[in-house]
């Protein structure tokens, strides 16, 4: 018997593989951005702002911020659709899947963007 | 009706003759009813008969006959030659399994897991009354009909790439099974069962890819059994009072 091995690019092989290639690289990405991020503002804790301030203007770190920011939305257009998929337990023993869980969640997801940016941006 | 000839290119293995797999090329006649499993039932009965594949009920119930179609895995005797609209249609075996010989595949690996999940209904034996009838309502059968439609094609295994890197995960068709008769009001063994794919390689090695769900010829949705299990699994660690 013979047992074929998964070549590298098993990830190009169909839109569903790709696109759940790209959603599991969120995670790195991210964590290089806020490493990066954190590094800023510890300079500014250690009374030094001009390093920040060096570093978000810095244009690595604009592009940077760029894919992360394409990232972070790819994951979190896409997560509603995969909790639709498994479903919510719904009124009457049944189970609810597809828009009836994912649409809430994306109303969810709008609404705690909105009151956080409220928060950071006018609350204070 | 008008035939057609297409090109099966075949991935072959015969390791009495050569450690390696090798293609081999057919030139066969199809019609617009014509499916793979056909074309191949045409090679080997009228060219060459040393060609070697499962198959039987020709009807998508079986589930003997699931193969790599253009790099698609499919059931042969559901695929349409007339779909591809290339000169050429590859076949090989499912992959992601150790290949006995051309198309076939060995299927030891899944049919160890299965049993170690136990899929049958269990313990429910009221007063001792085997002769007794537990009836169920429309809407409790339909809590687990749906994962009662595999068919264990092995085709979902072959789509998921947890699978293809890591061997020993339990894999789609025998946790949607584990779902199916932990759902069943029948069945009083879900907890043992629910453990069971609590396992190092069950539940938790899912990352949730969904090409299972997508190429599952009978719509079973093995990706979101899975992760109800897990629901079910975190909720039985955290709330082990609160029960099914």
């Amino acid at each position: 018997m013979y047992r074929p091995r998964m070549g590298a690019l098993w990830w190009t092989r169909s839109r569903r593989y790709f696109l759940y290639f790209w959603r599991e690289l969120t995670g790195p990405v991210m964590a290089a951005w806020l490493f990066v991020l954190l590094w800023g503002l510890v300079g500014v804790a250690r009374g030094d702002p001009s390093a920040a301030h060096a570093l978000v203007t810095s244009p690595g770190f604009l592009a940077l911020s760029a894919v992360a920011l394409g990232f972070s939305l790819l994951h979190s257009i896409t997560w509603p659709g995969l909790l639709g998929w498994v479903g919510m337990p719904a009124p009457g023993g049944k189970l609810a899947t597809g828009p009836k869980v994912a649409i809430p969640f994306v109303v969810l997801w709008i609404i705690g963007s909105l009151l956080l940016w409220f928060l950071l941006f006018r609350g204070f | 009706m008008a035939e057609r000839t297409v090109t099966l290119r075949i991935k072959r293995y015969r390791p009495e003759r050569s450690p390696e797999p090798f293609y081999q090329e057919y030139k066969v006649p199809y019609r617009d009813d014509t499916v793979v499993l056909d074309a191949l039932n045409h090679v080997k009965d009228e060219i060459d008969p040393t060609l070697t594949y499962r198959w039987s009920c020709r009807m998508g119930i079986c589930g003997s006959c699931g193969m790599t179609v253009n790099g698609a895995p499919k059931l042969t005797c559901e695929t349409f030659v007339r779909e591809y609209r290339t000169p050429v249609i590859t076949v090989g075996p499912l992959e992601h399994f150790p290949v006995m010989k051309d198309l076939v595949i060995d299927l030891t690996d899944f049919l160890v897991k299965l049993r170690g999940l136990e899929p049958y209904i269990q313990g429910r034996t009221e007063g001792g009354d085997l002769g007794k009838e537990f009836l169920q309502s429309p809407a409790e059968v339909e809590r687990f009909r749906q994962q009662s439609l595999c068919i264990n094609c092995m085709i979902c295994y072959s789509a998921c790439p947890v699978y293809g890197h890591e061997p020993e995960f339990l894999g789609p068709a025998a946790l949607a099974l584990a779902y199916r008769y932990n759902m069943d009001s029948r069945d009083r063994g879900g907890p043992e069962r629910l453990r069971r794919t609590m396992v190092k390689d069950g539940i938790f090695q899912c990352t949730f890819v969904g090409e299972c769900s997508h190429a599952c010829p009978k719509e079973v949705d093995p990706a979101g059994a899975i992760q109800r299990l897990k629901i079910q699994g975190a909720l039985a660690t955290l709330l082990p009072r609160r029960g099914r």
